[in-house]
C-alpha cells in the first residue's frame, strides 16, 4: 500500500437518523406542498404571470421527490435561506447580477406573505432576467465567443435570443427555428446563426447539436464507439453529421441564411478497426429516416426539379427532400431526450449541479440523482408546452432552492440538493455585481466584463476550481484596479465611504453594498482595525486609497466570487 | 480523438474528495483572532532543500536520430552532414553536435529507442507520461509525477514549470490542470510561462504600494477564510487557496523575467527561445523548482525541409545540452539534476520528396545526464541504415523506470485510487537500464 | 499559346538529382546526386558515377570553352573536371559550410557559389549573421577567389545575368543582392516576404526563401521561385510560386497568375533559350501540375507537367525543343533493407 499518494477516500459519513426520518419527510412534504398552494393562488389574484404560468406542479414535484431523497440517504436538509440571503441569490441567478441596496431594501421590506414568489415574477419579468439568460445561454450554446466574433453575434445572434426569453417562446420551438433556419420573419432571423457560426463544418454542427438540444456528447463517437457510454454509437456521430452536411452558408439580402442541396452528402465512416459503414440519417435513440442511396461512384444530378422555391423569393430554394427539415420533424419532434435535455440543463444552473452532472453528459455512465424527478419535470415541462419561464419559475419556487448554503452534518451527496450549492458568477454576473457595488448601475459594455470573460469563460463548471491565475487577475490586473480608483467618485461606493466620519457607519455600507448583509462583529472590527491604523491624521487622498483597499479585500472574498 | 478532459474522466471525483478532505481539515482551525495579520513576514528565504530535479528538453515534433546521436556518414540515409569523435573513443556523434562531442563522458545515450505509436500527439502521450492512454483515465504527465514525489507543495516556486512560448500546434495550448496532472489532481499541473504565455497579472499595479498591496490582502484573506471556515465551503477553500499562491508567485516573477538573467549567460546559451528557456530553467531548479519542461512548439517536426531546418535546430540543442551540463557540474548540482533531451520518437531513414524527413518510432534515440545517470554509456545500437534497432531495444516503459529510478521515485509502486483500476508507476513489471545508472 | 509536353525518356539513378548541367554535345548530362557525380546519355539511359564529393553533391555547371564541368557539394567544395575523361583537374575548398548553389557565367569566365548556415539569431529565430563570406566569385579557370561577398544566410541560390555582368543571390529571408561581376560592387536588389514562412503554429523559426533564379532576357529584371507563405510550416503547402521583379528598383512586376499553381515548393526554374519562356517545377503538394512552362510576357502558364516526383532540375537543349528533367522520387526500402533507385531522369519535347 502505497501512502504517499494523496488521494484518500473520503467515507461518508451517514447519520444515524433512520427513526426520525418519515417524520421529517411527512413535514416537509406538507410545507411543501402548502407553499406551492399559496403561491399559485397569489400570482394568478394578482395577474402578474400573464403567460399562464402553471410552475405549481413543477414545484411540488420538486419539492416531493428531493424530500423522499432526504429520507432515503436519512438527510436533515438545510434550514430555509433567509430573506437576505434568498434576494441576493434569486438576483445573481435571474437578473445576472447582485441587487442594488434599493432593490435589496425593498424587498426585506416587503410585507407580502408571499412576497418571494412575487418577486421571482417581478424578476423574470425583467429585461434583466433577459439579458442574463441571453449571456448563459449564448455561451452554452455557441461557446465563447472570440472577441473578434462578438460583434458579429451581437448582430445577428443575440436579438434573437434575448427575444426568445423576452417573449418566453417555448423551447421546442425555438430549437425547430435554430435548427430548421429557415425564418419565417425579420424576429427568426438571428436563429440561422447557430449553425451559420459553424461555418459549413458539419461535424463542428453535430458536435454543438449533442449537448445543445439532447444533452450528450458525441465527439468521443467520432471514431469508433463511445468507449464509455457504450450506447453513443459512431453512426449516430455521422448520421447527426449527414443531416447537415447538406447545408451551405449563403448570404441573401434578408440576411445571413442555410441554403441546403437535394444531393450529396453520402460517405462511408471508417471504424478504427478498418471497417466502413455508410452514414445513414440516424441519431441516437432515434429512428433511421428513409433515404434513396446512389450506387457507389454513381455521380447524381441536380436539377430544379428537385426543390421548391421559399416563400420568400430572397431565401434559399428548399430541396422537397430536406435532410434539416427531417431532423427537425422527426427526429428532433419527440425525441426522448429533447425535454430532459432542457430541464436538466436549467436545473444545474440554478441549483448548482444537474439532476444528470455532468448536465451535458445524460449518459449511461451519468445517471441521474432521481431519475423519476427528472422524468416529472420533464413532463411537466412538456405538458406546459415547453414553457421556459414556468420551468424556471417552479424551480426558484421549491424548497430545495430556497436552501441554505451551510453544507448540514451529515450531507456529504450534493446530488441530494439538500443545501444551495455555491456556484461562481460567471464572467458577466461578476462583471455586473462588482459595478453594482462600485456604482450601483451596471454597463453592459463595461471593459471588465470582456477581461472576464477572458479569464473565466466557464459556465457551469463541472467542478470548482480556482485558477491561481484568476487570483493574480483580481489581484494585479490593472484594469481591475483601475475599477477600483474610478469608485472613489463622490458618488461611488469609495467616494461615499471616504466621507463618511464615522469609520463604523461606513463598514456597515460597505458590506451591504457589497456582500448584502450586515458585517459580524468580527468583520466590523477587522476592518475597522485596519482602516483605523491607516487613517489617522492623513489627508483625504490617502484615506481614499485606505478605504480602495478596505473594498477590494470584501470584493475578491470568496463570498463576493460565489453564489450562494 | 478529440481529447476532452471530461471524456467521463473519474479525475474531477477524485480531485472533489481531495477537497472535501482538505476542507474538512481547514474547517477544525478555526481564525480566532485577527490581531497580527497584517506584518507579513518577508517570506522566508527558499530553503534549497537537496533533493533531486529534473529538466526535460522536450524536443518537440521529434528530432532525426541521424543528425543528432546516430549519424551514418556515407550512406545514403545518412544525409548531408557528416560525423565527429567525441570524448568517447570510438563514439561519433553528427558533426552538427560538437559541444555535446566533447561531454559524452557525460552523457547517457540510448541509441536504441523503440516505441510504438508514430503519430504526435499518440508519441507524446506515451514519451510524456510513459504509456499509452487509456481512456477515460488520464495518466499523469512526467513532471507532475516528479512534482508529486520530490517536490515542496508549500514552496512559493512552482514545482513544476513549463516553458513554452509556442503551445500552439502541439497540444499543449488547449491543455487544463486535469490534462496535465491526470489523476493526481490539478495542483500538480504545471505554471506555464514563455514568450506571449508569461504568467499574467504576476507583477504589482503602480497604482498601489508595497505594504498596502499585503495588507489588503491580509484583510481579505481573513474575510474570505472566515467565510470558508463559516460555510464549510470547498469552493471557498479552493479559492483561498489560489490567493495563497500569489504572494508566492508574485516573489517569483524576478524567475520568470528573462531580463533578471546575466547577459553573459543569456549570450552563452544562444539567442532563441528553446535556448533562453533552458537557461531560464537551470535558473529555476536553482531556485527551488523540481521539474521544468522546456520546448518551443513542435519545431523538430521536418516533414519539410528536414536538412534546412535540423542545420539550425540541432546546433542550438548541442550548445543548451551542453552549456546546461557543465553549468549544473559547475555550480555542483549535477549530480541531482536529471537533464533529457528527447522527442516523442525519430525520423525515417529515407528523405521524403519535401526535403523532410517523417516520423519513425522503430528506431531512434534519445539522451541524458546528471541526475543519478552515468555518463560516458551509449546503449543499444542500430544497423549500418539506421532502419532497425539492432541490440538493446528500449521502449518506453524501459525508459520511464530508468528515469524514475534515477530520481529514486519507484517505478513499480501501485496509484491508490479510489474506484479506479490499479494502475502503477510504470506498467510490466520491466527493468530499468541498469548500464545507464549509477549505483 | 498552349504547348504539349510529352515525354520521351525516362530513367532512374540510383540518388536524387539536385542540380546538373548538359554537356556540349547537348546528348550528356552531368547530375549532381546525394552520393555523387554521374555521366548521363540521355538517349541511351547510360550512366555511371564518375567522382563525388564528401557529402551531397548540389549543382553542376559546364564551361564550353575549356570543356570542363564544375561541381559544388555540401562538404562547401567546388570540384573541376576534364569533359573528356572525367579527370579531377581541381579541388577548391570554397565554404566551411555547404555550397548550396554553384552557377558559371555565360562567357565562361565566372563561376559563383553561395553558402550559410541557418543559425538562430535572436528570439524570433531571425537568422544569426554570416560567419563567412556568403558569395563567392571565382576566376573559372583557375579557380582563384575574386570577391567574397556578404549576404545573410543561408544563401540558397545564385545566378549570373545572360551578358556576364551581373550576379544575383537570394537567400532564406527572401532577400536578393545584385552585384557587378567585374568590381564586386553591390548594385541592386530587392526583398520579398512572400518566400518565407514563420510557424505561427508549431514552430516559431523561418523556412523557405528563394531556391532559383533567373535573370530576364534584358537582364533588367530578375524571376525567382520557392514557395509561398504556409501558416504551419511543416504542411508544405504553400503556393507554387514565382515573382519577377525590377531588381535594379526594388520593384515587383508581375508574379504567379491567379488560379495557376497549385501547392509545394518549387525549386528549378530555367530560361528558354528563345527568350520567350520560362520553365519552373519542383514538387506537387496540391493541384494538377509540378513543373509548368510560363509565358514570360504574359506570365500566363501555357504547358504543365505532372511528374508524379519532386523535380530540382529543368535544363533546355541548345535548340530549346527538350526540356531535360532532374529529381527525386520517393525512396523506400525494400525487402533488402535497400532503397530502390530514387533518382529520376526524364525528357520532354516541345510541342504547339
Amino acid at each position: 500500500m502505497n501512502n504517499s499518494i494523496r488521494l484518500i477516500g473520503v467515507m461518508p459519513r451517514l447519520l444515524a437518523i433512520e427513526s426520525v426520518t418519515s417524520m421529517v419527510v411527512c413535514l416537509l412534504i406538507a410545507v411543501a406542498s402548502g407553499h406551492g398552494r399559496i403561491a399559485a393562488q397569489e400570482v394568478t389574484s394578482q395577474g402578474i404571470t400573464s403567460q399562464g404560468i402553471t410552475s405549481q406542479g413543477i414545484t411540488a414535484q420538486i419539492d416531493q421527490r428531493i424530500a423522499l431523497g432526504y429520507s432515503k440517504a436519512s438527510i436533515v436538509p438545510a434550514e430555509n435561506c433567509t430573506d437576505e440571503q434568498f434576494i441576493r441569490r434569486l438576483y445573481l441567478d435571474i437578473a445576472g447580477r447582485i441587487p442594488t441596496l434599493g432593490e435589496r431594501e425593498s424587498f426585506l421590506l416587503d410585507q407580502s406573505g408571499s412576497k418571494r414568489l412575487e418577486w421571482i415574477d417581478r424578476l423574470l419579468a425583467s429585461e434583466d432576467y433577459v439579458e442574463n439568460f441571453a449571456d448563459t445561454f449564448d455561451t452554452l450554446l455557441m461557446g465563447r465567443a472570440t472577441r473578434g466574433k462578438i460583434g458579429e453575434r451581437k448582430n445577428h445572434w443575440r436579438p434573437y435570443l434575448e427575444e426568445v426569453f423576452r417573449s418566453n417562446r417555448p423551447w421546442d420551438q425555438v430549437a425547430r427555428e435554430i435548427l430548421l433556419a429557415r425564418p419565417q420573419s425579420p424576429e427568426q432571423s438571428g436563429a440561422v446563426w447557430f449553425l451559420y457560426e459553424r461555418n459549413d463544418n458539419a461535424q463542428a454542427i453535430a458536435e454543438a447539436v449533442a449537448p445543445a438540444f439532447f444533452g450528450i456528447r458525441i465527439d468521443c463517437a467520432q471514431c469508433h464507439d463511445h468507449m464509455v457510454a457504450t450506447e453513443i454509437h459512431q453512426e449516430h456521430y455521422w448520421g447527426l453529421v449527414a443531416f447537415f452536411n447538406r447545408s451551405k452558408n449563403t448570404k441573401t439580402n434578408a440576411g445571413p441564411r442555410l441554403s441546403e442541396s437535394a444531393i450529396g452528402g453520402f460517405s462511408d465512416f471508417a471504424n478504427i478497426y478498418g471497417s466502413s459503414y455508410p452514414n445513414l440519417l440516424t441519431f441516437y435513440e432515434s429512428k433511421t429516416i428513409d433515404e434513396p442511396r446512389p450506387e457507389k461512384d454513381a455521380k447524381q444530378e441536380d436539377s430544379q426539379e428537385l426543390y421548391v422555391p421559399a416563400a420568400d423569393p430572397a431565401d434559399p430554394r428548399i430541396p422537397k427532400f430536406s435532410r434539416r427539415e427531417k431532423f427537425v420533424e422527426e427526429i428532433l419532434n419527440g425525441h426522448p431526450r429533447f425535454a430532459k435535455a432542457f430541464v436538466n440543463r436549467i436545473w444545474a444552473m440554478l441549483m448548482g449541479r444537474g439532476i444528470v452532472h455532468p448536465y451535458d453528459q445524460m449518459d449511461s455512465v451519468h445517471p441521474p440523482s432521481d431519475a423519476e424527478l427528472l422524468d416529472g419535470l420533464a413532463k411537466e415541462f412538456v405538458d406546459s408546452g415547453y414553457n421556459i419561464r414556468g420551468l424556471v419559475r417552479g424551480i426558484l419556487a421549491s424548497r430545495p432552492y430556497q436552501l441554505g448554503s451551510l453544507r448540514p452534518a451529515g450531507a456529504e451527496d450534493p446530488s441530494r440538493f439538500a443545501w444551495a450549492l455555491e456556484r461562481p458568477l460567471t464572467a458577466e454576473q461578476l462583471g455586473r455585481s462588482l459595478q453594482i457595488a462600485l456604482f450601483q448601475k451596471a454597463d453592459e459594455d463595461h471593459a471588465c466584463i470582456g477581461d472576464l470573460r477572458d479569464r473565466m469563460p466557464e459556465v457551469l463548471p463541472e467542478t470548482v476550481v480556482t485558477d491561481v491565475g484568476d487570483a493574480l487577475f483580481l489581484t494585479n490586473n490593472p484594469n481591475v484596479q483601475q475599477m477600483i480608483l474610478e469608485a472613489s467618485k463622490q458618488d461611488a461606493l469609495v467616494g461615499r465611504l471616504a466621507s463618511r466620519e464615522e469609520p463604523r457607519d461606513a463598514i456597515d455600507e460597505m458590506f451591504l453594498a457589497i456582500l448584502g448583509r450586515s458585517a459580524e462583529e468580527s468583520e466590523s472590527q477587522a476592518v475597522l482595525e485596519f482602516v483605523q491604523a491607516r487613517l489617522a491624521n492623513r489627508p483625504l487622498a490617502e484615506r481614499i486609497s485606505v478605504w480602495q483597499s478596505a473594498v477590494w479585500a470584501v470584493l475578491t472574498s470568496a463570498e463576493f466570487r460565489f453564489n450562494h | 480523438m478529440v481529447r476532452r478532459e471530461d471524456c467521463g474522466s473519474p479525475e474531477h471525483q477524485a480531485h472533489r474528495r481531495l477537497f472535501l478532505q482538505g476542507s474538512m481539515a481547514a474547517g477544525v482551525a478555526s481564525v480566532a483572532s485577527f490581531n497580527g495579520l497584517f506584518s507579513i513576514p518577508t517570506l522566508a528565504q527558499e530553503t534549497k532543500k537537496r533533493g533531486k530535479k529534473c529538466i526535460l528538453l522536450w524536443l518537440c515534433g521529434a528530432p532525426s536520430q541521424f543528425e543528432t546521436w546516430d549519424p551514418k556518414p556515407g550512406t545514403i540515409t545518412g544525409g548531408p552532414f557528416g560525423s565527429i569523435a567525441t570524448s568517447l573513443p570510438g563514439i561519433r556523434i553528427s558533426s552538427l553536435m560538437p559541444r555535446c562531442a566533447t561531454i559524452m563522458d557525460k552523457l547517457g545515450v540510448i541509441r536504441s529507442m523503440s516505441t510504438e505509436p508514430s503519430e504526435h500527439f499518440q508519441g507524446i502521450d506515451v514519451l510524456t507520461r510513459g504509456e499509452a492512454p487509456r481512456p477515460p483515465f488520464t495518466r499523469p504527465i512526467l513532471g507532475s509525477v516528479v512534482a508529486e514525489r520530490l517536490g515542496q507543495l508549500d514552496s512559493p516556486v512552482p514545482q513544476f514549470v513549463l516553458l513554452d512560448p509556442c503551445p500552439e500546434g502541439n497540444e499543449f495550448k488547449s491543455f487544463k490542470a486535469g490534462n496535465w496532472a491526470g489523476w493526481l489532481g490539478a495542483e500538480y499541473g504545471p505554471v506555464r510561462s514563455g514568450g506571449e504565455y508569461a504568467i499574467a497579472d504576476i507583477l504589482r499595479p503602480e497604482s498601489i504600494d508595497g505594504v498596502d498591496h499585503e495588507d489588503r490582502e491580509a484583510l481579505r484573506s481573513f474575510l474570505s477564510r472566515k467565510y470558508q471556515n463559516d460555510q464549510r465551503s470547498q469552493a471557498a477553500a479552493g479559492y483561498n487557496a489560489a490567493f495563497d499562491r500569489v504572494r508566492g508567485l508574485m516573489s517569483c516573477a524576478p524567475l520568470f523575467d528573462l531580463d533578471t538573467l546575466p547577459v553573459a549567460d543569456r549570450e552563452r546559451y544562444g539567442p532563441g527561445a528553446f535556448a533562453q528557456h533552458a537557461l531560464q530553467a537551470r535558473h529555476l531548479i536553482e531556485n527551488g523548482s523540481t521539474f521544468v519542461m522546456v520546448a518551443n512548439g513542435m519545431p523538430w517536426d521536418n516533414h519539410v525541409f528536414q536538412h534546412e531546418m535540423h542545420q539550425m535546430l540541432v546546433p542550438e540543442m548541442d550548445n543548451v545540452l551542453f552549456q546546461l551540463v557543465t553549468d549544473l557540474e559547475q555550480r555542483g548540482m549535477l549530480e541531482d539534476t536529471l537533464v533529457i533531451a528527447m522527442g516523442e520518437f525519430g525520423r525515417t531513414p529515407w528523405l521524403n520528396e519535401a526535403r523532410g524527413r517523417d516520423h519513425y518510432s522503430k528506431a531512434w534515440s534519445m539522451a541524458m545526464a546528471g541526475g543519478g545517470i552515468r555518463g560516458g554509456v551509449v546503449v543499444g545500437g542500430t544497423d549500418p541504415m539506421g532502419f532497425e534497432v539492432t541490440d538493446n531495444a528500449i521502449d518506453n516503459r524501459r525508459l520511464f523506470a530508468t528515469i524514475f529510478k534515477a530520481l529514486g521515485i519507484d517505478a513499480k509502486e501501485q496509484y491508490d485510487l479510489p474506484d479506479l483500476p490499479t494502475f502503477h508507476r510504470v506498467e510490466g513489471n520491466v527493468q530499468p537500464i541498469e548500464e545507464l545508472l549509477i549505483g | 499559346m498552349q504547348k504539349t509536353l510529352t515525354r520521351i525518356h525516362d530513367f532512374k539513378l540510383p540518388t536524387a538529382i539536385l542540380g546538373a548541367c548538359l554537356l556540349g554535345d547537348q546528348n550528356e548530362m552531368v547530375a549532381a546526386c546525394m552520393d555523387g557525380i554521374y555521366r548521363v546519355e540521355l538517349a541511351t539511359k547510360a550512366h555511371r558515377r564518375v567522382a563525388e564529393h564528401e557529402s551531397y553533391v548540389s549543382s553542376a555547371v559546364y564551361l564550353p570553352e575549356s570543356r570542363v564541368f564544375v561541381t559544388g557539394g555540401y562538404d562547401g567544395k567546388l570540384k573541376w573536371f576534364s569533359a573528356q575523361d572525367n579527370a579531377l583537374i581541381r579541388e577548391q575548398k570554397v565554404h566551411s559550410f555547404w555550397s548550396w548553389d554553384l552557377a558559371a557565367s555565360a562567357d565562361g569566365r565566372w563561376l559563383a557559389s553561395v553558402t550559410g548556415q541557418y543559425l538562430a539569431g535572436d528570439y524570433k529565430y531571425a537568422p544569426a549573421k554570416e560567419t563567412e563570406p556568403s558569395v563567392k566569385i571565382l576566376d573559372a579557370s583557375d579557380g582563384r577567389v575574386v570577391y567574397s561577398l556578404p549576404h545573410t544566410p543561408s544563401v540558397q541560390s545564385v545566378v549570373f545575368s545572360h551578358d556576364s555582368q551581373w550576379v544575383a543571390a537570394g537567400n532564406l529571408m527572401g532577400q536578393v543582392r545584385v552585384w557587378e561581376v567585374a568590381s564586386g560592387v553591390e548594385v541592386g536588389g530587392f526583398e520579398t516576404k512572400d518566400f518565407t514562412s514563420w510557424g505561427i503554429i508549431k514552430s516559431h523559426c523561418y523556412l523557405g526563401g528563394i531556391f532559383a533564379m533567373e535573370f530576364t532576357p534584358g537582364n533588367q529584371e530578375l524571376i525567382v521561385c520557392g514557395m509561398g507563405d504556409m501558416r504551419d510550416p511543416m504542411a508544405g503547402n504553400g503556393k507554387q510560386l514565382w515573382q519577377r521583379w525590377n531588381w535594379k528598383e526594388s520593384k515587383l512586376v508581375s508574379q504567379t497568375l491567379d488560379k495557376q499553381s497549385g501547392e509545394g515548393l518549387m525549386e528549378a526554374l530555367c530560361m528558354h533559350p528563345a527568350h520567350e519562356s520560362f520553365v519552373m517545377g519542383g514538387r506537387l503538394r496540391g493541384g494538377d501540375w509540378n513543373g509548368a512552362l510560363f509565358d514570360l510576357a504574359s506570365g500566363e502558364r501555357i504547358g504543365t507537367i505532372k511528374s508524379g516526383y519532386r523535380i530540382t532540375e529543368f535544363l533546355f537543349n541548345e535548340r530549346g525543343e527538350l526540356i531535360v528533367v532532374g529529381g527525386q522520387g520517393q525512396p523506400g526500402k525494400n525487402d533488402q533493407g535497400k532503397f530502390s533507385d530514387f533518382g529520376r531522369v526524364e525528357v520532354y519535347e516541345i510541342k504547339s
